[in-house]
């Protein structure tokens, strides 16, 4: 969750860009409230049901530390059609795009119009 | 009448075990030392793949064999089996259980996402309808507050 309290601590650079940063994982309701209360800028997904990682392929089995699937950490920048313009997987688990990083690939890949 | 001098070692039993013991605390070191800034760049929030643990590790076992093979004792190769144990089970880790397929999945550039249905942390429902509001985000996938 490191990289939330990343994009969280950088809200005024993707404000500036109108860009909303929206974190999507499969834990419940009651997680993504608990998510969203530190994370205020941010717009926090639950997708318990694996609805939407389903429909996009982003599970990773056996990856969580017990043992059940959760999502792989993977990037799309979503224009406002709702098309998809860009999209990041690091090699490693331990991996993330920065802040910098992310407003990097928005001005190169979906610059504001 | 010739005597044969008797074949007496020169060396010490002190200099007999101290040789090699720098080399051998070098090569715990440089494993504890690994473990140590894995510790701090987590403390930090750094994230990225800590290389430098197993290589450390790597270079301690090393060390170990140097000092196992300069004077062999029960504690030196206790040592240099565990550090090369703990070594190769960190690039195990770090290789194999810790790498991410690459995605290959239908969210590719120029498409838009598949139907699906997910819910906004106020409850409300969140479609892929909601994506094509004229406006533009980053859509991270995380892997839970774990």
């Amino acid at each position: 969750m490191i990289e939330l309290g990343q994009l969280e601590a950088h809200w005024q650079e993707f404000e500036k860009r109108n860009v909303h940063v929206v974190v999507v994982s499969v834990e419940d309701l009651e997680a993504a409230k608990a998510t969203q209360a530190d994370f205020p800028h941010l717009i926090v997904v639950s997708d318990a049901e694996r609805s939407l990682s389903g429909a996009i392929d982003v599970m990773h089995p056996h990856s969580a530390p017990d043992g059940s699937d959760t999502s792989a950490p993977t990037t799309f920048l979503i224009d406002g059609d709702g098309t998809v313009r860009w999209t990041f997987r690091p090699d490693r688990v331990f991996n993330r795009l920065s802040p910098e990083q992310v407003l990097a690939a928005l001005d190169k890949e979906m610059p504001a119009h | 009448m010739s005597t044969s001098a008797p074949n007496v070692s020169t060396t010490s039993p002190s200099i007999d075990r101290s040789r090699g013991r720098v080399i051998f605390w070098a090569g715990i070191g440089a494993c504890l030392l690994g473990l140590v800034l894995v510790v701090i760049q987590f403390g930090l929030k750094l994230v990225f793949v800590p290389w430098y643990s197993p290589i450390l590790a790597t270079v301690g076992a090393v060390f170990l064999l140097l000092s196992a093979a300069s004077r062999r004792s029960v504690a030196r190769v206790a040592a240099l089996v565990l550090v090369t144990a703990f070594a190769g089970l960190q690039w195990y880790f770090l290789v194999f259980m810790m790498k991410l397929p690459e995605y290959n999945g239908p969210a590719q550039p120029g498409k838009r996402l598949p139907p699906f249905q997910a819910m906004f942390a106020n409850g409300r429902s969140f479609t892929e309808a909601d994506l094509a509001d004229g406006s533009r985000r980053v859509m991270t996938f995380f892997r839970g507050r774990w």
